[in-house]
């Protein structure tokens, strides 16, 4: 019964909160940026949050086009994501080793 | 068009964003410049002592932010202040004091409509900026901030100084990322001018979750709707800067024609715009019921199906 309930509850708020996972991954991309941008340029100590804030960031918007997409669009959109993650960390070693020829 | 009582209201509106403007941002910065005057300290008005309320809701989860408003720091008060505010009377600092979303929603008037994008019953912009603050509050845990760099308010911060002739840092990466979003994007090509606000505003977000918590009790102060007064002509809808007002499905109300609007209490800003709007006197500002919803006449409302899947509160 009340498994039913919370079952019943799930999907009415799942639509809401695959949003949510979208909002989640923006933030954790934004605090990524900030910090290597803020604290790392030459001065990197390996503490690894940005590599672990856009793990996150990836998991979070994986989470949210799993919930909205399906079949071929969803594989390729998770690719997608994962795709982007991995750039956007390469991106950030880069300019944390003063390799960019440009200021983030 | 707007009536005289919409143009009335716009200008009492914009008059005190200036305040807000004066009140918290520098060089004025007078909220915090006078409770450091209370305190007997002196100020030079620099970046660090306008008020920080982005700082402020970052650092909610973490002891040192307690610390600091048991010290009476105005810049920590400050968050508090204003969550108060929104859980006793809606979040009037986004709808009548904040001169950031007041900036975007001002540029926003000067392109026309047919340029704009218009993110009514489209997106549900309000669990995604409840995403985001959820992030926000979870990146101090590992180390991280999503602060400064992505701040608004900083950025007004730098221009009214600029403006004074102040200081103004070189533009970054993110600061114009962040121009771009609040200000192109969010601000002129948006309708209502609140992109920044609706997706992204941290600030907002914790006064919304408040003001939705407290709009459940009779006493607090809160948007009113009367569905046997409303025409759904529909006025509230094309006049909200948040886009936070939608029209309802048949059945969701007993209006006197039409079907009648929803509200969504997690993006409204209590800017009373709409209450200007509404030529039958159907919406009000006050403490009491939210609504009086009529008895449905289906078992299942169209209209409530429709505001849960839009992550709407009834109003």
């Amino acid at each position: 019964m009340v498994t039913g309930g919370l079952w019943l509850a799930w999907q009415r708020l799942r639509g809401t909160v695959s949003m949510a996972l979208f909002g989640l991954s923006g933030a954790l991309v934004a605090g990524s940026v900030q910090h290597v941008v803020q604290t790392c340029r030459g001065n990197c100590l390996g503490c690894g949050s940005c590599a672990v804030a856009l793990a996150g960031a990836v998991v979070s918007a994986s989470a949210g086009v799993a919930e909205r997409t399906s079949g071929r669009r969803r594989r390729l959109l998770l690719a997608l994501t994962a795709l982007a993650g991995l750039a956007l960390y390469y991106l950030l070693s880069l300019y944390k080793r003063g390799l960019l020829p440009f200021q983030i | 068009m707007p009536g005289a009582k919409s143009r009335r209201h716009l200008y009492i509106r914009f008059g005190s964003y200036l305040l807000g403007l004066m009140l918290f941002y520098v060089p004025a910065s007078l909220f915090v410049r006078a409770f450091y005057g209370v305190q007997g300290q002196h100020l030079v008005g620099n970046l660090c002592d306008s008020l920080n309320l982005r700082m402020g809701v970052g650092g909610l989860l973490k002891i040192e932010t307690w610390q600091k408003v048991f010290a009476a720091d105005p810049r920590s008060l400050g968050i508090f202040a204003v969550i108060a505010v929104a859980f006793l009377f809606g979040p009037l600092f986004c709808g009548w004091v904040c001169a950031a979303g007041s900036l975007s929603e001002g540029l926003s008037r000067l392109v026309p409509d047919r340029f704009k994008i218009d993110i009514a019953g489209r997106v549900n912009a309000a669990a995604i900026r409840y995403g985001f603050l959820s992030g926000f509050m979870i990146l101090p845990f590992i180390g991280l901030s999503a602060g400064c760099a992505f701040c608004n308010f900083r950025i007004l911060n730098f221009m009214s100084l600029g403006i004074t002739g102040g200081f103004v840092p070189a533009l970054t990466s993110t600061y114009i990322v962040v121009i771009a979003l609040w200000l192109v994007l969010g601000g002129m090509f948006m309708k209502g001018g609140r992109g920044w606000c609706n997706f992204l505003c941290p600030v907002g977000a914790i006064q919304n979750l408040f003001h939705g918590l407290g709009a459940r009790l009779g006493f607090t102060y809160k948007l009113k709707y009367a569905p046997e007064k409303c025409r759904t002509c529909l006025n509230c809808v094309k006049v909200c800067p948040m886009r936070a007002a939608a029209p309802a499905a048949e059945g969701r109300w007993r209006t006197a024609n039409g079907a009648g609007v929803l509200f969504n209490r997690h993006t409204c800003i209590t800017c009373n715009d709409c209450v200007a709007a509404c030529p039958h006197g159907a919406l009000s500002y006050g403490v009491g019921k939210a609504a009086v919803p009529a008895p449905a006449p289906s078992p299942q409302p169209a209209g409530a199906a429709l505001g849960a899947a839009a992550g709407r509160s009834e109003v």
